[in-house]
């Protein structure tokens, strides 16, 4: 096979696994950036940290309601609680993600991208 | 206090040990859920684990095991099983037991799980103290098809598939009443796919469920308000196959390259719940699930 070709075949591989590495980083974030309380389920993202933010700062209520996901009336009996935890849940898995993704993007072989290597190295 | 816990079921064919999947379904999900777990099983087929497996290593995996008599009935059901692109087989399936997780579930809130189900998070854990009393998956995501997140239409009406895989339950006189229907719908099984123009002869619990709950929600589609707090079932199809499981919760496999048939690419799933459907990929690595997680 023509040199230029086998080369371009390779990349065209590694591109493969890369974007199927993404999809199960992004799968895997979305999977985790959800929170439910209260019956309700909430999927965590800077709209709802902003708004439960202000709500707290500017209606200074000890309660509130949220619709969710399914657009149900959720009441959060405690606000700062609430923010705590989606938010402390969105630092925590956006973290993880950039850690993987950058471990992805510098990854230079489908062994490395996909941690093979370490299995190797392993046994 | 509310009970909570894991409910499976668990038939052998001539060819898979559905017993021993459930086990190590049951292990992975003890240890990510912290939850006890129930088996329903036959007396054959737990016989036949008890001498396979040990006593020893069920109290393991399970806290508690309803056994069966074997002349339980099932609904005569023959799929196709395949174990990459180029090995199938067309085994028994001996699913129509699973509807009867409402009466032999000994938990106030249960998760009904199937037996190919790695529990690899703690993501199921959001499920209890619902707001409803059913919550179902409705989404899916197959692995390496780049389609990400969709839902499956059922029969010519087109209403939105729930997936037996995984659901949630709570007792309650609602839901006493659903799981009469479903027997009853079970019973008349063919009359109700020809009705909503379900074209397959193969007998599915995830139909039976779907008409179920559209009979039960007054006839109309719940517009996924009665989702689960999970995105969806996330599914290794059974033409890809697993490679290895390097650490905890992480499996390296072989994923098809779409419309490229029996071309695979490495891919490597971490910390969330995979619906294996490739049987023997997860028996091949079952040394390994049971050297992490028992």
């Amino acid at each position: 096979m023509d040199k230029r070709l086998e080369h371009a075949l390779d990349i065209s591989k590694r591109r493969k696994t890369f974007e199927n590495q993404l999809n199960n980083l992004k799968a895997k974030s979305q999977v985790h950036l959800s929170h439910s309380t209260g019956g309700g389920k909430f999927t965590i993202d800077r709209s709802l940290i902003s708004f439960v933010d202000y709500l707290i700062n500017t209606k200074k209520q000890e309660t509130i309601v949220l619709l969710d996901d399914r657009e149900l009336p959720i009441l959060i009996d405690n606000p700062d609680q609430f923010l705590d935890d989606i938010t402390a849940k969105y630092v925590s898995v956006t973290f993880d993600y950039y850690h993987e993704y950058d471990r992805l993007r510098k990854s230079n072989s489908i062994d490395s991208m996909v941690k093979i290597h370490e299995i190797d190295n392993d046994s | 206090m509310t009970t909570k816990g894991i409910i499976y079921f668990a038939f052998n064919n001539t060819q898979v040990d559905y017993w021993y999947l459930a086990s190590l379904s049951a292990l992975m999900a003890k240890d990510n859920l912290d939850l006890p777990v129930c088996l329903v099983t036959k007396k054959g087929t737990n016989d036949y684990a008890m001498s396979e497996h040990g006593k020893r290593y069920a109290s393991k995996c399970f806290d508690d095991i309803v056994v069966l008599d074997d002349n339980v009935s099932f609904i005569d059901n023959t799929k196709g099983f395949s174990d990459g692109r180029w090995q199938s087989r067309n085994l028994p399936y001996y699913n129509s037991m699973q509807t009867e997780c409402y009466k032999y579930s000994p938990f106030d809130e249960t998760i009904l799980l199937d037996a190919d189900y790695l529990v690899m998070s703690n993501n199921l854990n959001q499920c209890w103290g619902s707001a409803l009393d059913f919550t179902v998956n409705y989404y899916s995501h197959n692995f390496g098809d780049g389609l990400g997140y969709r839902k499956t239409p059922m029969g010519h009406r087109g209403m939105n598939t729930i997936w037996s895989t995984c659901v949630y339950f709570r007792k309650s006189e609602y839901m006493d009443k659903f799981f009469d229907l479903v027997s009853y719908i079970k019973e008349h099984w063919q009359y109700y796919y020809s009705l909503y123009g379900v074209q397959t002869r193969l007998y599915r619990n995830d139909y039976v469920f779907t008409i179920a709950h559209h009979i039960m929600n007054g006839f109309v589609d719940s517009s996924g308000r009665d989702a689960m707090p999970v995105n969806g079932i996330h599914v290794l199809t059974d033409i890809n196959d697993v490679h290895v499981m390097p650490n905890k919760n992480e499996l390296v496999t072989y994923l098809e390259v779409p419309k490229e048939k029996g071309n695979y690419v490495l891919s490597n799933i971490s910390g969330i719940d995979v619906h294996v459907q490739n049987k023997w990929a997860i028996m091949r690595i079952s040394d390994r699930i049971r050297e992490i997680y028992e």
